[in-house]
């Protein structure tokens, strides 16, 4: 009797083992996955804000759209946005069309290829991909969207 | 007469070990089961999801009455066979993300991203696909959808890991 009690007790604990291991060997994954999904919530979310947001000034409304004429004159006025964003570093690139890194000021908008609002030294950069639109003006006034991503550097001591 | 019992006591212990063995194996099998089927993809493919979008928006060159067609206005003019200019609208459209998913996901073997799949369907018909590099098991994907003049357009992103 006392045999098939320890048996029935060690088949239970290695059973509760099992699941256990089951159950958790995904943890650090979905964690993972978690984080990255609120990093680029956090990225995209920033890009959705007034400050960056296309709006409805392209016509119809635009998720994931900055409007980079605003950006530029945001640019002008950062000292009024010390600690506004609560990141350290915010940074767009221009990916497409390829063409110069230089950095965008009010002489060579917009051909230029990015536009530092924030300069991170150190941290975490979190990126994701944009819609970079303005306002462009040749024989007629159009609207000209190109591919862009944002990164937001963050958790620098 | 005593060792008749202790067989049948025996015999009803291990009868009893054998029904908790089943009734915990079968507990395990409906966990893992529960477990597998739970698990969460909508967390999948948000950069990809942000990447499709941001294309989309994309101003193409194609001109079209003093405005210039984004690639969504291009991916429905090359399911209707229109023109772009002088070239047809699916050539113009071919070479706008072959350019934009070049510069945006590169990839190779020795890269993050092995390869990527971009295609758009109407129901059965094809209306464009693009891939580079290899197919692999881990993935990643997002869709949107394009209303067109009463059918949609599917469009489908995948980038490999």
């Amino acid at each position: 009797m006392a045999f098939m009690l320890i048996a029935v007790t060690l088949f239970l604990i290695l059973a509760g083992l099992f699941i256990i291991v089951i159950r958790f060997s995904g943890v650090r994954e979905s964690a993972e996955a978690l984080d990255e999904k609120n990093t680029l919530l956090l990225v995209s979310k920033l890009a959705d804000s007034p400050e960056f947001a296309c709006g409805n000034i392209f016509g119809e409304p635009m998720s994931n759209c900055i409007d980079t004429d605003k950006v530029m004159a945001l640019k002008g006025r950062l000292g009024d946005y010390d600690g506004f964003w609560g990141v350290d570093g915010i940074e767009i690139h221009k990916i497409y069309p390829v063409g110069t890194n230089e950095e965008c000021t009010l002489d060579n908008y917009p051909e230029c290829g990015k536009i530092t609002l924030l300069d991170a030294e150190e941290g975490t950069g979190k990126e994701n991909f944009v819609s970079l639109c303005r306002k462009e003006s040749g024989d007629f006034i159009y609207n000209k969207c190109e591919l862009g991503r944002i990164i937001v550097t963050y958790g620098a001591d | 007469m005593e060792m008749v019992i202790k067989n049948k006591r025996a015999q009803e212990e291990i009868v009893g070990f054998a029904i908790i063995v089943i009734i915990v194996s079968l507990i395990i099998v409906f966990f893992l089961v529960f477990s597998l089927s739970n698990r969460d993809q909508a967390i999948e493919g948000y950069k990809e999801a942000s990447f499709l979008q941001s294309t989309l928006q994309y101003t193409s060159s194609c001109e079209n009455r003093a405005d210039f067609l984004s690639v969504q206005e291009l991916v429905a003019s090359c399911y209707n066979k229109e023109q772009c200019g002088e070239e047809e609208a699916c050539v113009a459209l071919n070479q706008t993300l072959k350019g934009i998913l070049e510069a945006s996901w590169p990839s190779g073997s020795e890269l993050p991203v092995k390869g990527y799949k971009m295609e758009a369907v109407s129901g059965e018909e094809l209306v464009f696909s693009l891939s580079s590099g290899n197919v692999t098991g881990s993935y990643r994907g997002a869709q949107q959808i394009i209303p067109e003049s009463g059918a949609s357009i599917k469009v489908y992103f995948t980038a490999y890991y």
